[in-house]
C-alpha cells in the first residue's frame, strides 16, 4: 500500500515526475473521496483531512482553479470546533441515514443502478461494472457491495488515472453521467453538508482527474 | 504541462509502484475498507427460476447472479400487478446490509437513551457480535426479570414458506431458551375470530366458502359488505392462486345482481357495475338491524330455519322490536344512524329475502370499535333469511381474502416447521406456547400498563412487565394503531430486536437490527392457494443472499447455538433436509389417498411444482351438511346450532359485548353524538401494496400524489375546505397528524376521507411522539383500544379527523429511495 506522505517526500525533478505528481494527486483525491463514501468516516479520517496527508493533498490541489472552490467548501464543513472523534461520532449516524438505507425517506443510495434504473440496486450498471473490472483482472472488494457502488467506481477510476490507462476517460464519463445527480440529491438530504460537499468535490475531481493524467496528445473526453 | 513521452511516463510510474492504486484507501494514514480486489469474480450461471410469493408464483430471470426480470407463472389466471414490486424489494436501497446496533445501547447498555430510538444512530457490528449481544440479553432479561419479560408474540405478514417461517422459528428458539410472552389472534380478524366460535362453533374467518362455481350457478344476489375482493384477492397468506378472479369474472358474465355496501365506491363495485350503498362508516350493525326489523315486520324471515338451526332468536327478537329498550330497530331508526334512507333499507330486506342471497362480509367490518357485533349480526341476518347451507345462499367472510371460494384441490397437507408450542385447533398462529399470552393488538397497552388487569374471552389476566421484544416478519410501526402512543410505549423497552430484510419504520426503531434474506435468497417450499391448495411449489433460491443477510433459519440456529440449544433447534437438519421432510410427509399422505406426486428429487430437480386435481371441491357448499342434518352434523357451539344468543357470552357479563348482537355507539364515528371531528378517516387496504409491503417500490409512483399517500375526498368536502385535486393536505385529529395528497372524487361518500393503511410512517423527527408524518401513515390517526372485552381486537378503522390544505413549511418526502429533491 502506498503512503502518500512518503511519495511526496521524493524530489520531482523531471517532466515525467511532475506529471506523475499531478496524476498521483488526482488519483489520490479520488481514492480519498471513494473512502469517504465507503464506510462511516472515523476519527483518523478527520485527523488526516484536517492536518495529515489528506490535508496536504487538499492544500496542493486547492492551488488549481478547478478544485479550489469545491475543496474550500468541503474543508469548511469539517473545520468545526469539535475534535475529530466528536466529528466522526456526529457524522456516523448521518452516514447510515444517507447511505445505508436506514434513513428511509432520506436515503441517497450510492449506486449507479439506483440513479439510472428506477431506484433499484443491482441493475445493468452492476453487470457492466463487473465486466469492466474483470477486463482489468479486478473485482469489487467492498464487502458484498455491487460493483457499481460509488466508492468502487471511484477507486477504479483512481487506479486507471494512476496508471494512465486509456479507459479512464470512459469511466470518468460514466461517473459523470450520474454522480452529479447523486450530489444534487445529497445537497437536499444532507443536513450536515459534509457529504454533500464531498460529493460536489467528487464531481469536480472526476473532471479534474480525466484531464490531469494525460501524458501524450491522446484524445480527451468526447 | 509539458508533453512527456510514453516511455518516460511508464518508467516513472513503474518506479513509484503505482500499479497497486485503488485497491484500498489506506494511503492517507488511516485505515479504510478494501475497495478492489485483484482477480475477476467467477461467473454465475444464467437461467430462469420458478418460485413464489404472496402475489403469486413467478419465474425470475437471472443473469450474472442478478434477477433482471420476473414474469407470472403461466398457470396464474389473474396475475397481480403488484408482482413487479418483488424486484424492487430485493434490490431496494433500504435493504439492511449488515447487523447494526443503536449506538447508545451498544455503548451504555440496555435501555440507554430510549428517546434516541428511531433517530437512526446505529453502529455496524459483526454477526458474531450481534449474535452474542442478543443471546446474552435474552439470558439477562430472563434471569433478571423472569419468564414474562421477553415478548416474542411477533406478528405480521411474514414471507411465505414452510421452513423460513420466521415467527415460528423465533418462538421455537424462545421455547428452547426458556420462556416468553406470546400473542394470540391476528390484526386481520381479531374480533370476529374470537366471537365466531361462540356463534357458529368454528373460527369461521379462514374457512372455505361456498365455492365460486356454486355461487355463479345459484346465487341471484351477491352482496359485498365492507369487502373489495377485486383489490384484496391479489394477495394470499401462502402463494397467491387468484382463483377468486375466475369466479368473479364468471359471476359478472352471468349478469348476477351485485350490491356493494361501502363508504367508498370500490374497484369491485366498478367491476360488477354494482349498486352502491354508502352508509356512514361503523354503522353497519344499525343498518343490519334495520334490515332485520323489516324482515320481521313484513314477515319475510324464515321462522322454520330459525327454529331448526339456530338458538336464541326468541331472546334477540324483543331487542330487535324494541321491547327491551323501547327502541324498535326499525328502518327509520337505522336510517338516522347510518344515513341510508329507510326505504332503501326496506328494499334491501325485500331483495335479500326474495333472492338466493350471499352476504359476503369483509374483515373491515370487525376492525372497528365493537367489531364483534358486525359479524354476529351478519350471521343473524343470514339466519333470518334462512339460506345458510343452501347452494349460493347464506354468508361468507372470505370471498375477499386469499381467494376464498376458489375450489379446493385434492391435495395433501403440507406441514412446516413448528414452534414447539401446542397449537390450538383451527389456527396455527394461536399457540399456547409462552409463559403468558396477550391478544396481539394489545401490545402497546401491555407496554404502557404492566401489571394492569385485562379481560379476554371470559378470562382475566394481567399484562406482564416486558423488558425486551423481538420482532420478525412484521412491521408493527405500520399495522398498529395510534402511532404516537406506540412510539412512547416502545421507548419503555430495555431492548428491541428487529430482524427484517429492509429498514422498515419498525427496524429504525430497534436497538439491534439483523439483516434477513428475502424469500428469493433461500430455498423453501409452499402451497399455492390458501383455500385452493392447487399445487405444492418449490420456492428455489433465485439469487445468493445480498450483502451480509442470512436466512431466518440460520439466524435463529446461530442464536440457539449460542444459547447452547443449537442441536435442539436444528435437530441436525439442514435447510434442504427440512424441506424434503415436509414434502415427504405430504407424499406419504398422497400415496395413501392415491394422489399422484413425484418423489422429492424428481420434484425439486424437475418442474419444481406438483399440481393437484379438483374434484369434489367444485361443489362445496358451506354449512351444507349442517343444513342437511343438524343432528348428525352439529356445529361446535354449546347448542350445536347457530347461536344468536350466547349463554357463554352472557356469563361473561361484559358491558361492551352482550349475549346477542346489538348496536353500540362507538367511541367516535361520523355523525356520532359526542364525536368532535366531522370526517371519518377510512383506512381500507391499498390496491398496490400488501399492507405496508411494497410501499418502498416503484409501484408507489403509480398512486402517490405529490409524493404522499393519497387522501380520497368527496368533491363537496373538498370544495368546502378549498382543497383541489393534487393539493398536499394535512389530516389530523387529537392523536396525530399526517400529510397526504388530495384526490378529489365522487367515488367516496361525503363526510368520509380515505387514506389507505400501510403507508410507511415517516416522522419529521424520528422517535418524537406527536411529530408530523410526512408521507401519510393512516395509523397515526386511528384509535388504540380493544374492540371489546371479549376479543380485544384492533380498531384500525375507527378514526375521525379533519383535513385542511397544507400551508406549512415544505417537507419534501421521497419515501425509501430518495428521489431527486428529497429532504
Amino acid at each position: 500500500m502506498t503512503d502518500l506522505s512518503s511519495v511526496r517526500a521524493r524530489p520531482a525533478a523531471t517532466p515525467a515526475a511532475l506529471l506523475l505528481d499531478a496524476t498521483e494527486d488526482a488519483a489520490s483525491l479520488l481514492l480519498l473521496l471513494a473512502g469517504l463514501f465507503a464506510a462511516p468516516p472515523e476519527e483518523g479520517t478527520f485527523l488526516s483531512l484536517r492536518r495529515g496527508a489528506a490535508a496536504d493533498l487538499l492544500t496542493r490541489l486547492a492551488d488549481g482553479a478547478t478544485l479550489a472552490a469545491p475543496i474550500a467548501a468541503f474543508r469548511a464543513t469539517i473545520e468545526t470546533p469539535e475534535d475529530e472523534a466528536t466529528l466522526a461520532r456526529r457524522l456516523a449516524p448521518v452516514f447510515g441515514l444517507l447511505f445505508l438505507g436506514l434513513g428511509g425517506p432520506s436515503t441517497v443510495a450510492p449506486y449507479e443502478s439506483v440513479h439510472r434504473c428506477g431506484g433499484r440496486m443491482w441493475q445493468a450498471p452492476t453487470g457492466e461494472m463487473e465486466r469492466l473490472l474483470a477486463a482489468h483482472d479486478l473485482s469489487a472488494a467492498l464487502e458484498r457491495e455491487p460493483a457499481d457502488h460509488l466508492s468502487i467506481e471511484t477507486a477504479f477510476l483512481a487506479r486507471l488515472v494512476a496508471i494512465g490507462h486509456p479507459d479512464r476517460h470512459a469511466l470518468a464519463r460514466r461517473l459523470g453521467a450520474w454522480v452529479p445527480t447523486f450530489a444534487d440529491d445529497l445537497a437536499h438530504a444532507d443536513g450536515t453538508g459534509v457529504f454533500a460537499a464531498a460529493a460536489r468535490l467528487l464531481v469536480a475531481a472526476i473532471e479534474h482527474a480525466s484531464d490531469a493524467s494525460t501524458p501524450r496528445n491522446e484524445p480527451r473526453k468526447a | 504541462m509539458s508533453i512527456v513521452s510514453d516511455t518516460e511516463f511508464q518508467a516513472e510510474m513503474s518506479r513509484r509502484s503505482l500499479l497497486g492504486w485503488g485497491l484500498a484507501a489506506g494511503v492517507f494514514g488511516f485505515a479504510g475498507p478494501s475497495l478492489l480486489s485483484v482477480g475477476a469474480r467467477a461467473a454465475t450461471p444464467d437461467g430462469e427460476v420458478l418460485t413464489g410469493s404472496h402475489w403469486g408464483a413467478f419465474r425470475a430471470k437471472v443473469e450474472g447472479g442478478r434477477v433482471v426480470s420476473v414474469k407470472p407463472w403461466e398457470k396464474d389466471p389473474a396475475p397481480s400487478h403488484q408482482l413487479a414490486g418483488v424486484l424492487d424489494s430485493i434490490y431496494s436501497p433500504t435493504r439492511i446490509k449488515y447487523p447494526m446496533v443503536r449506538r447508545a445501547w451498544l455503548e451504555k447498555g440496555p435501555g440507554a437513551a430510549p428517546e434516541t430510538r428511531g433517530a437512526g444512530d446505529f453502529v455496524r457490528v459483526t454477526w458474531d457480535q450481534a449474535i452474542d449481544l442478543i443471546a446474552k440479553e435474552l439470558q439477562r432479561v430472563e434471569k433478571t426479570y423472569g419468564p414474562t419479560a421477553t415478548f416474542a408474540g411477533s406478528y405480521g405478514w411474514k414471507s411465505p414458506g414452510r421452513l423460513h417461517n420466521c415467527q415460528s422459528l423465533l418462538r421455537r428458539m424462545m421455547n428452547l431458551k426458556g420462556n416468553f410472552v406470546n400473542a394470540s389472534g391476528d390484526y386481520s380478524t381479531g374480533a370476529a375470530q374470537v366471537i365466531m366460535p361462540h356463534v357458529v362453533g368454528t373460527l369461521e374467518m379462514y374457512e372455505q366458502q361456498t365455492v365460486w362455481p356454486v355461487v355463479v350457478a345459484e346465487t341471484q344476489l351477491m352482496v359485498f359488505w365492507g369487502a373489495d375482493p377485486m383489490v384484496t384477492n391479489q394477495i394470499s397468506w401462502t402463494i397467491g392462486d387468484h382463483g377468486g378472479y375466475e369466479g368473479m369474472k364468471a359471476l359478472k358474465a352471468k349478469g348476477t345482481k351485485v350490491i356493494c355496501i361501502d363508504p367508498v365506491k370500490t374497484e369491485t363495485c366498478d367491476f360488477f357495475g354494482a349498486q352502491w350503498i354508502a352508509p356512514r362508516p361503523q354503522t353497519d350493525v344499525a343498518l343490519m338491524l334495520g334490515i332485520a326489523h323489516t324482515l320481521v315486520v313484513e314477515k319475510l324471515h324464515d321462522e322454520k330455519f330459525l327454529k331448526d338451526y339456530t338458538a336464541g332468536f326468541d331472546k334477540f327478537l324483543p331487542y330487535l322490536m324494541g321491547e327491551t329498550d323501547k327502541q324498535p330497530k326499525s328502518a327509520e331508526w337505522a336510517a338516522e344512524i347510518c344515513e341510508v334512507p329507510a326505504e332503501t333499507i326496506k328494499e334491501l330486506a325485500r331483495a335479500f329475502a326474495k333472492n338466493r342471497t350471499m352476504l359476503a362480509g369483509g374483515f373491515s367490518l370487525q376492525r372497528q370499535h365493537y367489531g364483534e357485533q358486525r359479524h354476529w349480526m351478519l350471521v343473524t341476518l343470514a339466519a333470518m333469511l334462512g339460506q345458510i347451507g343452501l347452494p349460493g345462499g347464506g354468508f361468507g367472510f372470505s370471498y375477499h381474502y386469499a381467494n376464498g371460494g376458489a375450489p379446493s384441490a385434492d391435495a395433501p397437507v403440507l406441514t412446516g416447521i413448528t414452534d414447539g408450542g401446542k397449537a390450538k385447533e383451527g389456527a396455527a398462529w394461536m399457540t399456547e406456547a409462552g409463559a403468558a399470552t396477550i391478544p396481539c393488538a394489545r401490545v402497546v397497552d401491555m407496554l404502557m400498563n404492566p401489571g394492569k388487569e385485562f379481560d379476554f374471552n371470559g378470562k382475566k389476566a394481567k399484562y406482564p412487565n416486558v423488558k425486551m421484544a423481538y420482532w420478525v416478519g412484521g412491521n408493527p410501526f405500520a399495522h398498529h394503531q395510534d402511532r404516537n402512543r406506540q412510539v412512547a410505549a416502545f421507548q419503555k423497552l430495555d431492548t428491541f430486536v428487529v430482524q427484517d430484510f429492509q429498514w422498515t419504520p419498525t427496524a429504525r426503531f430497534a436497538d439491534i437490527v439483523l439483516p434477513a434474506t428475502t424469500s428469493y435468497e433461500r430455498n423453501d417450499i409452499e402451497s399455492v392457494g390458501d383455500y385452493a391448495g392447487s399445487a405444492i411449489l418449490a420456492m428455489k433460491k433465485v439469487i445468493e443472499p445480498v450483502f451480509e443477510s442470512k436466512t431466518d433459519y440460520e439466524i435463529f440456529a446461530l442464536i440457539s447455538e449460542k444459547l447452547g440449544k443449537g442441536k435442539e433447534f436444528t435437530e441436525g437438519k439442514s435447510e434442504m433436509d427440512w424441506i424434503k421432510s415436509f414434502y415427504d410427509a405430504a407424499l406419504t399422505q398422497a400415496k395413501a389417498k392415491k394422489i399422484a406426486m413425484p418423489e422429492f428429487d424428481a420434484f425439486w430437480n424437475g418442474a419444481g411444482v406438483v399440481e393437484f386435481p379438483v374434484t369434489v371441491g367444485k361443489t362445496f357448499v358451506r354449512y351444507g351438511k349442517f343444513r342437511e342434518d343438524p343432528l348428525l352434523n352439529p356445529l361446535g357451539t354449546p347448542s350445536g346450532k347457530i347461536e344468536i344468543y350466547s349463554k357463554n357470552i352472557e356469563k361473561m357479563g361484559y358491558d361492551d359485548c352482550g349475549p346477542h348482537p346489538m348496536w353500540y355507539e362507538p367511541v367516535e364515528r361520523l355523525g356520532g353524538p359526542t364525536t368532535k371531528y366531522k370526517l371519518h378517516v377510512d383506512t381500507s387496504h391499498p390496491k398496490s401494496r400488501l399492507h405496508s409491503q411494497l410501499c418502498g417500490t416503484s409501484l408507489r409512483e403509480t398512486y402517490a400524489i405529490a409524493g404522499h399517500e393519497p387522501c380520497l375526498i368527496n368533491t363537496k368536502d373538498a370544495e368546502a375546505r378549498g382543497i383541489k385535486d393534487g393539493d398536499v393536505v394535512r389530516v389530523y385529529n387529537d392523536r396525530g397528524q399526517i400529510l397526504a395528497g388530495a384526490k378529489v372524487s365522487d367515488a367516496i361518500r361525503p363526510g368520509v376521507i380515505r387514506v389507505n393503511e400501510g403507508g410507511w410512517y415517516d416522522p419529521l423527527e424520528g422517535g418524537k411522539p406527536g411529530t408530523l408524518c410526512r408521507y401519510g401513515d393512516a395509523n397515526v390517526l386511528t384509535v388504540d383500544i380493544g374492540t371489546s372485552k371479549l376479543a380485544q381486537g384492533n380498531c384500525g378503522h375507527t378514526a375521525v379527523g379533519e383535513v385542511e390544505k397544507y400551508t406549512g413549511p415544505t417537507v419534501t418526502i421521497g419515501v425509501f429511495t430518495a428521489p431527486k429533491g428529497a429532504a
